[in-house]
Order: structure tokens, then sequence, then C-alpha cells
């Protein structure tokens, strides 16, 4: 089954074009997504296709919290729904099976009450929800800045976005509770909290000078539907720590905004 | 009871290169000209009186999907002739035909200013 490569990225409204083009380039990315892009997709378009051989296409969607450029011809990358934080698209491929993809940036802690980003959740699991039913199957995958922690109540909630962080418990499909029927979600994220790899333990610092401190969070995240993480190797998902030569992390493992964004970009592949 | 006689015959498919097939060849050049700034596209429809309308749309992403119709062209299912439908009305009768009239239009300075125009605001 042939994979396809996307990468995500907070770029911080940084003029980070080149380095976008130096990664989607080393990795060979199919499809970029990028959050606080506040390059105008022109410019980023003539980055992005500096050699005669890049050839990304800017699929154009209402919602402007995140851009899509993709090496596929815009007519597979369908809108479905758009909301200012959410677009939803059909991405259909030629003899592949059609995919869902969902990207978001969620509201800010700093603008947002806990609560609230629990409700907002809720509503992005039941738009999800529609468009799998319009779409007629579930390969979704949902990708962006959740500004939320993966084991937070509106991630892993069975009305929110009900994610889990294994494949076989994800493999249910779905779970019952009070009567009512809720999809999984898996989460691959999970496997990237800590500092068993490296310094990076996550792909977001904060040290928020409080009782409670994570200090490291995993706001950046893709979430996948059962139907195609059945698929996913999550070995072939990374933080990036690096663009050939320039770092993105500081010696200490943060991340370095001198040279990159307070986010941290993830890469992984799908099969489907 | 007698077998059925077939009246059809064989079926093959007309060799003959569409004109859709010439325009989206066409349409499919262009972003690779533009870095995919300026893209092309063939829209078609067929009208109640079962004409075809190929309309050959420029396409900016970046300025919220902007688009712009060079031009169209009209056939029946014979193909050929091809009307572009306007004030004079040219018709063309072959592919060699068309190919030449697509050819100046496409290069023609009107059409050069045009796409220039749009790059300029794609990147603006």
């Amino acid at each position: 089954m042939p994979a396809t490569k996307f990468l995500f990225w907070n770029i911080g409204r940084k003029p980070l074009a080149p380095l976008v083009y130096e990664l989607a380039e080393i990795h060979g990315v199919d499809v970029i997504i990028l959050a606080e892009c506040a390059t105008d997709p022109g410019a980023m378009l003539q980055a992005l296709n500096r050699t005669p051989e890049t050839g990304y296409h800017f699929p154009p969607s209402l919602s402007q919290r995140t851009f899509v450029f993709t090496r596929f011809s815009r007519e597979f990358l369908q809108p479905a729904f758009d909301s200012p934080r959410v677009s939803i698209r059909r991405l259909t491929l030629p003899a592949r099976a059609p995919v869902l993809l969902a990207t978001v940036h969620l509201p800010s802690k700093l603008h947002c009450s806990e609560e609230s980003q629990k409700f907002e959740c809720v509503e992005l699991a039941r738009s999800i929800e529609i468009e799998e039913r319009t779409a007629g199957h579930r390969r979704t995958i949902l990708v962006g800045d959740f500004n939320m922690n993966p084991f937070e109540t509106g991630v892993v909630g069975a009305a929110g976005l009900h994610s889990v962080m294994s494949r076989r418990v994800a493999s249910r499909e779905t779970r019952t509770v009070q009567g009512r029927e809720y999809r999984f979600f898996y989460n691959p994220m999970w496997s990237h909290f800590g500092d068993a790899r490296n310094d990076t333990a996550g792909s977001y610092y904060y040290d928020a000078g409080e009782h409670v401190n994570y200090y490291w969070n995993m706001f950046d995240q893709v979430l996948l539907r059962p139907e195609i993480a059945e698929h996913f190797d999550p070995t072939r998902l990374s933080i990036v720590t690096a663009v050939g030569a320039v770092s993105l992390v500081r010696p200490d493992g943060r991340p370095d905004p001198a040279n990159g964004s307070d986010h941290l970009p993830i890469l992984f592949e799908v099969e489907f | 009871m007698t077998a059925q006689t077939d009246f059809w015959g064989e079926i093959v498919p007309s060799q003959e290169r569409t004109p859709l097939a010439i325009l989206r060849e066409q349409a499919a050049l262009l972003g690779t000209k533009t870095k995919n700034l300026v893209e092309a596209t063939v829209d078609t429809t067929v009208t109640p009186n079962a004409q075809f309308i190929h309309r050959f749309i420029l396409v900016v992403p970046s300025l919220s999907n902007y688009k712009y119709e060079l031009f169209r062209i009209q056939h029946g299912v014979a193909i050929y002739p091809i009307d572009i439908p306007g004030p004079l009305t040219p018709q063309f009768e072959t592919e060699l035909q068309f190919v030449d009239w697509l050819h100046s239009k496409l290069s023609s300075v009107e059409t050069k200013r045009i796409v220039a125009n749009l790059l300029a605001q794609a990147t603006s």
C-alpha cells in the first residue's frame, strides 16, 4: 500500500518559508500543513516551488488558520467543511482509497478556558462524524495544533475526540458510554512524550510558573481513525528537531525560536 | 428461436485527439511555468441542445481561488466543427486549425498580459 508523507508545523507567524522548503525537500513531503502562517500563500508557493521538480499546489480553503500545500493536483484535495479553525477536505488520489484530511488550529489556552476547549473538541468530533457520513467512509486523518495535550479531557473524552494511545484499543472502533456509541481515534503522539529518545520531550515547551506545570506539551498532534491506523507504523512519525544543518532546538532540547518556531514540526507517513 | 443479430458491429473509441484532451494538456502546462501560482483548468458542461462547452479557466489559488475564463469553445457530438462563441464566432473544421488557433491564443500578447497581471497579484 503506498505511503503518503505529511508535515505539520505551527511556524509561529515567522518567515520560515525557506526552512519549510528544505524540510519538505529533504523528507519528500507530499502534504504540508502550516498553522500560524503569516507568509502569504503565494509567497509560500514561490518558496516551495523554488526548483521545477517540486511542484506544490495550494488548494484553498475558507479556513485561514491552517494552510495546506500539496504535491498532488488541487483537484485531488476538495473542500468538505470549513470553519475559521477547522478545515475538512476529501483527499482522493487515483487508485487509492479516499481519505478525509481534517486540519485544525484550536483556540489557545491564553484565550480559552479548559472547559471551552472541551466543547470545541465536541463540536469538532461532531463535524468530523457528519463529513464521514457524507463521504461514506471513516478513513480520517486529523492533524494540527490542538492547544491541548493528548491526555486532556477534550482529546480523550468519549464525546470529544475520544483518542487513545493504543491501536489495539482503538481497533475496537467504538465504545458505548451511557447507552451512546462513540468512535475512537488513535493518538500516536503519546509515544513521543518524555526524554527517552533525547532532551526534546514534546512538541512545545512552556514554563507556566504555577503549581501544575508540565513544561513539555504535545499540542501538535495527529489522530487517526482505526480504519487508517491499522496501516500506520508509529515509527514513521517523528518530532523534527533539525532541518539539514539547522537545529530547531537549543542544546537543552527546547524549541529554538531563533532558528525556527516555538513549536516543533511533526512528520508522519500514512498508508492508504 | 433464432439468435439475435448484432446490428452494432464492433465499437472502438475514436482515435482523434479530442479538443478537451488538447485543452487539458495545455492547462496542465501553465502551473509549471508559474510555480503553480496561476493554474489553468477546463470546465465542461453540456447544453440542452447537446452541445459540449469547454471553458478554459485561469485559477489563482492564493487569491481566494480567483477564476478568470480565458475563452470557451463549443462543439457537438461530431467534435468538429468547433465554434468559439462570441461576436466573431470563428469555426474550426479540423484539429490542425483548432490547434493553430489555440497556439496563437495562448501565446498572444493579451493572454500573456492577463497571466502576468494575475502572477503579480498572486505574489504581492
